[in-house]
């Protein structure tokens, strides 16, 4: 069964790169949000490429 | 049934778990670490084999219009392993009505199937939402904050 944490990688076209860097800096910049919040946030994406 | 009614049929079987797999594949996703493997095993293949069974059941069903009778060998089973879902849906009767002149809702398999289906891939579904919880956890309490950022920038730009 191909469960891996890997198999939503694809390639992301140039406008999803910006996009999602856009999307990472303001998680990241975002001051109503906790750290914790925070990690739950990037690791979902880190992990499954969800956001 | 010939013998080449029989290798259409194991085809029909064959296509419809490849495409049901598919379907599954493509709604859930999981870590890689896994702890009710089991019980994702038997809802997935389970759903998996049970579709292969229905296509090859309701292949004598299909092989009996004529325009499918008269396919090539091999395309004939592919034909229906991808179609089965469309003769799930088929109403091949309609429920007795109090008016006379009406005939009644039609009745098929679909409520049954789509019900099936429904409760599989909630029960899937539970596994997925469990175990990627735990796995963000793990990864949370391992990894720190300016870490994980690290790597989802590395993610982006791969």
């Amino acid at each position: 069964m191909p469960v891996s944490e890997f198999q939503n990688d694809v390639s992301l076209d140039t406008n999803s790169k910006k996009e999602t860097l856009t999307w990472l800096v303001s998680v990241m910049a975002d001051i109503q949000t906790t750290d914790a919040e925070k990690a739950v946030f990037i690791a979902t994406y880190v992990l499954f490429g969800e956001r | 049934m010939k013998a080449d009614d029989w290798i259409d049929l194991i085809i029909a079987g064959l296509v419809a778990t490849l495409l049901t797999f598919l379907e599954i594949d493509r709604k859930f996703r999981f870590p890689e670490a896994i702890k009710k493997r089991s019980a994702l095993n038997l809802w997935w293949w389970g759903f998996v084999a049970g579709n292969a069974v229905l296509a090859a059941l309701l292949y004598p069903l299909a092989i009996q219009i004529n325009w499918i009778h008269g396919m090539p060998q091999v395309i004939r089973g592919a034909f229906i392993g991808a179609g089965y879902l469309s003769i799930v849906r088929q109403k091949f009767m309609t429920a007795p009505s109090k008016q006379k002149d009406d005939d009644g809702p039609p009745v098929g398999i679909e409520y049954v199937y789509d019900s099936v289906k429904k409760t599989v891939h909630e029960h899937i579904n539970r596994i997925a939402i469990a175990e990627r919880t735990s796995a963000v956890k793990a990864e949370i309490a391992k990894t720190p904050l300016e870490q994980l950022a690290l790597d989802a920038r590395i993610r982006i730009s791969k």
